[in-house]
């Protein structure tokens, strides 16, 4: 108790707290509808474009996270065009769109022929290492998302049931399928910048498919992965600090034991 | 059959393509009777052309502000070393790539350097022992396999690998033997006064612990001055993550040592020394290790002596220089 | 007044044609069914009438509103095709599920309030899935399942039913059950409907209409009609129209 009051003092595990439990919340409430509708890799495909518009960014020398959201958003527009209308599967479609974005970004970094940083290492977040700044945006773009989960929870939620049903009661299909799309994709974009790639793709999986695992109930379903993933992080980061051990990938294997945990308890029911 | 012609045809013309389109790119028409020095990193590429004069071109592998360790060669890469003369490279723990490189070039007149073939590389595990604040980086393992490639940081060092390299470009090219030697002695003279003025320098300072907030690339540096480091990383891999328990560490270390300065590593984007920086309220200073440089030093037309003249001037301020 | 009123209608995806000069009239109160070997257009019918699709030619009103300017869907209730793996892990419950269905009365900001329950509850009475309320949507049977989208379809009283297969996926005694549930929505909550399916020996004895459709409209009438239609007849042979029509067949009393 004394070492987690101990930890509390640092401003950067305070950070890590709370940007961590703001993301990771965004990334529960969008992962329960990416997880139902087959788009869970789509936070890994989506990192990849990322780290193509990063590399352009620094090419361009700009700030790379405001070329890297226009550009993810655009990339997941695609994706969604790709499964929705061009009837490729939604995980061939990330796959395309990844893979295109990771040759892009390589023939750009080629062609540019060096940078004045190094394009992985500005990327790549790590928890530990988040500024106010970030603190800020995180929580910023959670009241966003969150509010957008909200605001359309009834119509994410036919939509993840049956689309065509959710055509038939008059639901804009289209428009909400891209605002979901396009929430993921500045979670995405913001995420890997704050928390890393891997916590981003494994906060948007994880604690949807735990959820799913025992919730009887949509909104319970939303609940819990909001409560998994917060737990996640919270004590991933305690875990991290007590044990000596990286804390983003203590964060993935708490997740983990969770997921175990309740399909034990499925299985026991 | 006739599919087979055309599919290898097809995939003979693109290898045959790809390469030469990008490596005419890169680098002007060799001029004939220069010798072609290729070199993987930027201190080898400077002491490389000091040496070589006007004798060779030498060429730097590594795109400007490419984090050495992150580097991967691109099939033009290869190219160009399979086309040079001399290939100059630090060593297998350095560049593990290079190996595999090496085995698959059939150029029966490459010369290859291992600028770490006279020295001795020294274990991580002894540097461990050497300093009081072993709990921030002991038992760990790390990608250069419990050694440290980064030799050139130590101008000591630094002068065998010129005379390495020196040796080297006289048995490839005898009748410039002279001149390359010639040249390499001038160098090592200012490295043996670089070696002279950091010595002075560093006697002058009150302090001993360089604080380090990314991977420590200076231990022949700190060994060779009577050094001691802190660095909240494991090892020299880019790729770990800090944990927490060794940034707050770090943060109390330098908050009792009453020193009001932290360093980071060159290229890389410092969020974990800013982190720990920011928890002790110290300010950051850069300690180039001089691995790669970026792309506005490179049009600078920075050397490896004003990197190193850089350093000593940033060590005065956080090691408490006295005049 | 014709609550669905088809007229001429042609559905192509690409060069394959689905459907083709399709006229057909349902007024208020029908129970109709349309019949069909597979492949015969029946669900690219149902989807041009809910608006899924473009028709390539004529057109579909609905209460008098073209289709593709209707708005109260409301109005219409729908009932898709289950099929039993497709919501399987899907962690919703019956009343969610049901409750989903408001939302055709509802505009942007959809919101379900404490009042729109006690239409969720009417409705899951009417067809008898109170007791699964609180169930998920993947633990139920076929038939139990289709009966929680038919509740779905009437959450908010519409005056039309649309089923597309609802007895596929049911076995035989669940089957009568299920029809004689429509029956009485039909005729004692004066529900007009309209279902799709494969199998016509049974819905026969329950539908007040039929319609055989084979990309084009080949009949379109009472069930007894069906039985003695000449062009039902030079459709399937005598005796495929006597099993279709069964016991109550009257070319059989004939014979």
């Amino acid at each position: 108790m004394n070492t987690i009051l101990e930890a509390l003092q640092y401003a950067f595990i305070q950070r890590a707290l709370v940007g961590g439990v703001f993301i990771g919340c965004c990334c529960a409430f969008l992962g329960v509808f990416l997880v139902l509708r087959r788009l869970s890799l789509i936070g890994d495909g989506l990192a990849h474009v990322g780290l193509a518009a990063g590399g352009l960014g620094l090419f361009l020398n700009t700030q790379p996270l405001w070329v890297s959201i226009p550009l993810v958003m655009f990339a997941s527009l695609w994706i969604l065009w790709l499964s929705d209308k061009a009837d490729v599967y939604a995980d061939a479609a990330i796959g395309l769109v990844s893979a295109v974005s990771v040759a892009v970004g390589i023939i750009l970094a080629s062609v540019g022929r060096g940078f004045n940083i190094d394009l992985f290492s500005f990327l790549f977040g790590s928890i530990l290492a988040i500024s106010m700044h970030e603190v800020i945006l995180s929580v910023a773009l959670s009241v966003i998302v969150i509010g957008m989960v909200f605001l359309f929870y009834h119509e994410l939620f036919a939509i993840a049931f049956e689309e065509e049903y959710a055509r038939v009661l008059g639901i804009p299909v289209e428009k909400i399928n891209k605002i979901l799309i396009l929430c993921t994709a500045v979670t995405v974009s913001l995420g890997i910048r704050v928390v890393g790639t891997m916590l981003i793709s494994s906060l948007i999986i994880f604690p949807a498919i735990t959820a799913l695992q025992i919730a009887r109930g949509f909104r319970l379903a939303m609940l819990l992965a909001a409560v998994f993933s917060t737990l996640s992080v919270l004590i991933g980061v305690f875990v991290s600090y007590l044990a000596d051990l990286p804390t983003g990938a203590t964060i993935v294997l708490i997740n983990f034991a969770f997921f175990v945990l309740s399909f034990i308890i499925k299985k026991m029911r | 059959m006739k599919k087979a012609i055309w599919i290898l045809l097809f995939g003979a013309g693109i290898y045959l393509c790809l390469p030469c389109c990008s490596s005419c790119k890169q680098s002007a028409q060799p001029t004939p009777g220069k010798l072609q020095v290729v070199t993987t990193l930027f201190p080898l590429y400077d002491f490389a052309r000091q040496i070589a004069g006007d004798k060779a071109e030498v060429s730097l592998l590594l795109p400007p502000g490419v984090e050495s360790h992150s580097f991967e060669p691109r099939p033009g890469d290869i190219v160009r070393i399979s086309k040079a003369d001399v290939f100059i490279y630090t060593g297998p723990l350095m560049e593990p790539w290079s190996q595999d490189i090496l085995k698959g070039i059939t150029n029966k007149e490459l010369t290859v350097i291992n600028a770490s073939a006279n020295i001795q590389l020294a274990n991580e595990e002894q540097q461990d022992h050497d300093h009081e604040a072993g709990e921030c980086t002991h038992d760990h393992e790390h990608e250069h396999g419990g050694q440290d490639p980064h030799i050139w940081v130590d101008p000591i060092l630094a002068q065998q690998i010129v005379s390495t390299i020196a040796d080297g470009f006289a048995a490839k090219d005898p009748a410039n033997k002279d001149y390359y030697l010639a040249n390499a002695k001038t160098y090592n003279e200012k490295l043996a006064a670089l070696d002279t003025q950091i010595r002075t320098t560093l006697e002058k300072c009150s302090k001993k612990t360089i604080v380090y907030g990314g991977h420590f690339a200076f231990g022949y540096f700190a060994r060779r001055y009577g050094l001691e480091h802190l660095s909240p990383y494991a090892g020299f891999s880019p790729n770990a993550e800090p944990t927490p328990r060794k940034i707050t560490e770090m943060i109390e270390t330098l908050k009792k040592a009453d020193t009001s300065y932290i360093y980071y590593e060159e290229l890389l984007e410092p969020r974990v020394a800013r982190i720990i920086a920011e928890g002790a309220g110290a300010k950051l200073l850069l300690l180039h290790g001089a691995h790669n440089i970026s792309k506005q030093e490179l049009d600078k037309g920075v050397t490896y002596l004003d990197i190193m003249g850089g350093n000593l001037e940033r060590l005065k301020l956080g090691l408490g220089y006295q005049d | 007044m014709n609550l669905i009123e088809i007229k001429n209608v042609c559905v192509r995806y690409g060069p394959i044609e689905a459907l083709c000069s399709i006229s057909l009239a349902i007024s208020a109160g029908d129970y109709v069914a349309i019949i069909g070997p597979n492949g015969s257009g029946k669900t690219t019918l149902f989807k041009a009438i809910l608006n899924l699709l473009p028709l390539t030619e004529g057109s579909i009103s609905l209460y008098g509103t073209d289709a593709r300017r209707f708005t109260q869907w409301n109005k219409i209730g729908y009932v898709p095709q289950v099929s039993r793996n497709l919501h399987k892990g899907f962690p919703a419950t019956v009343r969610e599920i049901v409750a989903s269905g408001i939302l055709s009365a509802k505009s942007f900001p959809r919101m379900i309030f404490g009042k729109d329950y006690s239409k969720v509850i009417k409705a899951m009475e009417t067809v008898g899935v109170c007791d699964l309320a609180e169930r998920l949507i993947g633990e139920l049977s076929g038939g139990q399942q289709q009966r929680v989208f038919l509740a779905r379809a009437m959450v908010n009283d519409p005056d039309l039913l649309l089923l597309d297969e609802p007895t596929a996926a049911i076995d035989p005694a669940t089957r009568e059950q299920f029809y004689r549930t429509l029956r009485e929505i039909n005729t004692q909550f004066g529900k007009t409907i309209v279902l799709i399916s494969h199998d016509a020996s049974h819905i026969g004895h329950f539908a007040a209409k039929l319609a055989y459709l084979d990309k084009h409209l080949v009949f379109f009438g009472g069930f007894d009609q069906f039985c003695i239609s000449p062009e039902m007849t030079r459709y399937f042979g005598p005796h495929a129209q006597h099993l279709i029509c069964g016991q109550h067949c009257p070319m059989k009393e004939k014979q």
